[in-house]
């Protein structure tokens, strides 16, 4: 089975792929590492501190790929059997990134992409996998989310109503 | 953000006059909120599918966009007597283009539209995706 796993950073997407990974046992590749390691990017943003992600690179690297947990900020764009959005209030996004040492402008950017669910929108409109699973973690610890994801793919889908516009 | 109405002939506090503003548009897959601000970031009033009525997925309609939009303009143009606008919009959500059309057909003036949507990244990050 091909699962991919996307949110905004600090969803928990890493925690919780590592428990998924044990659980099913299904090898599991954390995109960002990859992506530096094979050089799947096509520049570098400056102001971001962060590599520009090539899309078409990616995808040839799962391409013959049957059996995997990928999990990162653009897993979306890799065509899979389950796609997984983790979602989080946007100050928990905050919280959650503390120990990163991030600038702050880079803490408010992402809580602010979580805002407007920027990782969702995009999964939502281009459908990369026949389930969808899109679970709030922001109350839920790791091993829920997992037991919640795993429950989901059972049952061919599970979609939770997250809106964070209007709170 | 609602405020309490006020009966019997109390005097309406007299709102100031804001010719320009700021239309901040966000949506996403399931929604759109529309919230005016003065230059510095002070918000006039502000509309969502939500508060035009709409619940659940009916949220994320063209149409609750458009009625939101609607609602926060004729209100910035009543209360504020806004002439001016800059439309800033983040988002991908389905009532992007709905909402900036509804802004404008209420005959207020858009003197420019910015893209300001936010892209998540830890040491990586998504390319721009090019919008048809
Ligand atoms: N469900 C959760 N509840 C509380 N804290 C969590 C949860 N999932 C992850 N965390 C914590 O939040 C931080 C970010 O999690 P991580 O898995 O690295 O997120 P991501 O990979 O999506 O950026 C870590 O400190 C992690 O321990
Ligand atoms: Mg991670």
């Amino acid at each position: 089975m091909r699962i991919t796993i996307t949110g905004t950073p600090g969803t928990g997407k890493s925690t919780v792929a590592q428990i998924l990974s044990k659980k099913l046992s299904l090898p599991l590749y954390n995109l960002s590492d990859l992506i530096k390691k094979e050089k799947l990017y096509t520049s570098y943003d400056e102001k971001r501190d962060a590599f520009i992600v090539d899309i078409e690179k990616l995808k040839e690297f799962f391409e013959e790929k049957k059996d995997f947990i990928a999990e990162g900020l653009i897993a979306h764009y890799i065509p899979s059997d389950v796609i997984v959005i983790l979602r989080a209030k946007p100050e928990v996004i905050i919280s959650r990134l503390k120990e990163r040492n991030y600038p702050q402008e880079k803490l408010n950017e992402n809580a602010e992409s979580e805002r407007i669910a920027f990782c969702a929108n995009e999964v939502f409109e281009l459908r990369p996998a026949p389930v969808t699973i899109h679970v709030d973690t922001s109350t839920r610890k790791p091993e829920e989310v997992a037991d919640v994801i795993i429950e989901g793919i059972k049952e061919g889908g599970l979609i939770e109503e997250i809106d964070w516009l209007e709170d | 953000m609602a405020r309490g109405k006020r009966r019997g002939g109390a005097k309406k506090k007299a709102k100031r006059t804001v010719g320009y503003a700021i239309a901040h548009i966000q949506t996403t897959f399931n929604n759109t909120i529309i919230t005016f601000t003065d230059k510095e970031g002070n918000v006039l009033t502000w509309a969502s599918g939500g508060t035009v009525g709409f619940k659940g997925t009916r949220k994320s309609t063209p149409y609750a966009a458009q009625l939101a939009a609607e609602k926060a303009a004729k209100k910035a143009i009543s209360d504020y007597g806004v002439k001016d606008v800059e439309i800033w919009i983040k988002g991908n959500g389905g009532g992007r283009e709905t909402a900036i059309k509804a802004i404008a057909a209420t005959g207020l003036n858009v003197k420019v539209i910015k893209d300001v949507t936010p892209i998540p990244h830890d040491g990586c990050r998504p390319p721009k995706r090019r919008r048809v």
